[in-house]
């Protein structure tokens, strides 16, 4: 028999037993917990304590020469929200509510079904589909920065779970269509922007960013804790790019454009104005164009960068090449007679006419009146090696040096390409295609001494972390012409064209010598030249003996008018006098006399191209 | 069985004494634990506070951070849309809007101002000058 003592003995033992059996589990538990499982729970762990955030480096910004912003990065938020919490009633049908009144773009329907999307289809590998929980949905991206705190404000006050509000950058051209075409634009993909067309695209290695990844261990709240883990990978910012665009000239050459648009109506303009002693690009437009802000009405169209891409006859605008070519290698002297024919000449087996009859003139009124017989006959004294050689010279069939891409090289045949008619139609830019960029450098050359220099669009490139700017050096010319008086003598036959009884006295300005001449050439379509499509253009520098400029525009087929001096010239004036004037490029007394006189005098009718 | 050799007197003097090394003794090692756990407690205490006031610091550090972004997204949202009112298209609408009566100046009326200008501070006779422009442009 179990005397008391026993039983407590017992009862001890067995709570002893317990105990450790107890502890024994535990410790199997534990092991379990430790050892076995303890990647895995620790991977648990450390997924609810630390956090994740992804920060997006900036994007290089665009400015002009003078530091005004051109394209830029402008703060907007991306709306997302968690369907599992947000699409229940009453909640959803508030937020959706909130939504329809606040975003543009945005109705009630749309916005609930957002809301309530608990479910996505997604689909498997097999082929199979399956409806799988679903966690995000995007409401509106890029919200402008007051709408969407307003947005952030309203969601707190109303107490609504599960809507997130990401901070991001999106493309902005404060300018809207100023120099579009050249800026180009880019295209957001995954929180990225990927550039299409344009410096954009040319400087996108440059201008690019990369992101960063921040872990750190967080409290309840999301705040890092400073004595735990933090990893962080550095954010690059893009570097900035100055072109060395001034959008005070690029404004007054738009605004020209625009309405040259409105009075010819044609299917394209472009004018370029080119600094010709840096090859600096100081303005460059085009139309159509495109404002980069509004994509809905962005067509390819409008994209293509013409001033680079597009191929055109030069027309008459080739004749000072050949003419300075001539001059040059000591074939003629601007006294030299030539016979004009009266307008029409024929040259192997061809008929060559002119716009206007003319007989025996100097080479100087060649020029001014802009023959093509008498220029034919130029280039045919100076022999086709002269003038294949000359125009090589100039930059015809190479890259102007421009960083935009794409640029074509113009069509310019080989020396062992040309046939009988070429050297009487190339000096006067038939057979010849070129780019208006490539014809501004041109231009720049005869305007520079014969300086022919590397057109330059960007003037310098800024890392915005260490601040260290780089210069894009401007580099040596090469020397066209041999003979260092012949710049003189074109740019003197060039000045006559502006003056009366030239071919583009619109384009004279009071006070100033500007050099330059018209352009109108017949479009070649369908094997055989056009009697309704032309291209009209002038191209010039001002003052002619030191230019602050040379300044192209070129309408393609306008309508009404298509000489280059009726079209063209008078746009050419109103460009180059707003750029003289910003540029506060003084007028010669002398000039403003002597054109106050001819205009007093009878006013002869101008010549045409 | 008494094994005690010493004689009552003796031995009840010597347990007196050895009672009181005894308690002095364990005093000493309580006071040293309490001294060790108060030291451990304060430590723990100190560094509880301390990551309490890094925290509370963090906090702080975090809000002034995110109202710098916030500033600084501000400031470029300023920054572009003072870009845009600048452009002259938008210059242009507002002088026609309010029918400013603005014109190019003559080239004559364009003066231009030219100051003795030495990089260092020190004016010179002649040398470096420097030209501002009176009339905008």
């Amino acid at each position: 028999m179990l005397t008391s003592n026993d039983s407590i003995k017992i009862r001890i033992k067995l709570v002893a037993a317990t105990a450790v059996i107890c502890f024994c589990l535990l410790a199997v538990k534990l092991y379990q917990v430790q050892i076995e499982r303890h990647e895995e729970l620790y991977e648990k762990a450390k997924k609810q304590y630390t956090a994740v955030k992804k920060t997006y480096g900036r994007r290089g910004e665009i400015f002009d020469i003078q530091g005004n912003l051109l394209v830029g990065n402008i703060p907007c938020a991306d709306i997302t929200a968690d369907p599992q919490i947000t699409g229940d009633e009453p909640f959803a049908s508030k937020a959706a509510r909130i939504f329809a009144n606040h975003l543009t773009d945005m109705t009630y329907a749309e916005a609930y079904s957002r809301l309530t999307q608990k479910t996505r289809i997604k689909k498997l590998a097999d082929g199979k589909t399956e409806k799988v929980k679903n966690s995000y949905v995007v409401i509106a991206n890029n919200v402008a920065l007051q709408e969407a705190e307003e947005l952030k404000a309203i969601v707190k006050v109303n107490k609504l779970k599960g809507i997130i509000f990401t901070d991001t950058y999106r493309r902005f051209y404060p300018k809207s269509t100023l120099l579009s075409n050249i800026l180009g634009f880019t295209m957001p993909d995954q929180g990225k922007d990927v550039p299409v067309i344009g410096v954009e695209k040319t400087f996108d290695k440059q201008m690019g960013s990369s992101d960063a990844t921040e872990r750190f261990e967080r409290a309840r709240d999301g705040i890092p804790l400073s004595y735990g883990l933090q990893e962080a990978d550095k954010v690059k910012n893009g570097f900035n790019i100055y072109l060395t665009i001034n959008e005070p000239l690029q404004s007054i050459l738009e605004e020209e454009l625009d309405s040259l648009i409105v009075k010819w109506r044609p299917k394209a303009a472009y004018a370029i104005m080119v600094d010709p002693k840096t090859g600096n690009v100081m303005a460059i437009a085009q139309r159509p164009s495109f404002n980069p802000n509004d994509r809905k009405t962005m067509s390819p169209d409008a994209w293509r960068i013409r001033i680079t891409e597009d191929v055109f006859e030069p027309g008459s605008t080739m004749k000072p090449m050949a003419i300075s070519g001539a001059l040059d290698y000591g074939v003629i002297t601007p006294n030299t007679m030539f016979n004009c024919e009266n307008g029409s000449w024929t040259y192997a087996g061809k008929v060559l006419r002119d716009s206007h009859r003319i007989g025996i003139v100097p080479a100087y009124e060649v020029v001014q009146k802009s023959s093509n017989i008498g220029t034919a006959k130029i280039a045919i004294m100076m022999g086709e090696q002269r003038l294949h050689l000359v125009l090589r010279k100039f930059g015809f069939g190479a890259s102007t040096g421009i960083p935009v891409t794409p640029e074509t090289k113009g069509i310019f045949r080989p020396l062992n390409k040309w046939d009988a008619l070429s050297i009487s139609r190339f000096p006067i830019g038939q057979g010849i295609g070129v780019s208006p960029i490539q014809l501004v450098r041109a231009y720049c050359a005869l305007a520079d001494n014969g300086n022919l220099r590397k057109i330059r669009l960007v003037d310098r490139i800024e890392n915005t972390e260490t601040g260290v700017v780089i210069k894009k050096s401007i580099e040596e010319p090469f020397q066209v012409f041999n003979n260092p008086a012949t710049p003189e003598k074109i740019v003197n036959m060039m000045s006559l064209v502006t003056k009366k009884g030239g071919t583009a006295v619109g384009a004279a300005i009071p006070g100033f010598n500007v050099a330059g001449k018209t352009g109108t050439s017949q479009k070649f379509i369908n094997g055989q030249y056009s009697h309704a499509n032309f291209f009209s253009s002038f191209i010039g520098f001002v003052p002619a003996e030191n230019p602050a400029f040379v300044l192209l525009v070129t309408v393609d087929e306008p309508r009404g008018s298509y000489y280059g001096g009726a079209v063209a010239a008078p746009y050419f004036k109103n460009i180059a006098l707003r750029a003289l004037r910003y540029l506060d490029v003084k007028p010669d007394p002398k000039l403003i006399e002597e054109a106050e006189k001819e205009k007093n005098s009878k006013n002869d009718i101008p010549v045409r191209d | 069985m008494n094994i005690q050799a010493r004689s009552i007197k003796l031995n009840k003097s010597r347990k007196k004494d050895t009672t009181r090394k005894n308690m002095l003794l364990k005093f000493g090692i309580v006071f040293h634990v309490i001294i060790g756990m108060a030291f451990i407690f304060g430590i723990a205490t100190l560094r509880i506070s301390i990551d309490q006031w890094a925290t509370a610091e963090d906090r702080e550090a975090d809000k002034l951070v995110r109202q710098i972004a916030q500033l600084d997204r501000e400031i470029e949202n300023y920054k572009l849309k003072k870009e845009k009112l600048s452009s002259w298209p938008n210059i242009k609408d507002r002088i026609q809007k309010f029918n400013l009566a603005l014109r190019m100046p003559e080239p004559f009326q364009v003066q231009n101002l030219t100051v003795n200008y030495d990089p260092a501070g020190k004016e010179k006779a002649s040398g470096e000058r420097k030209t501002a422009m009176l009339s905008p442009r």
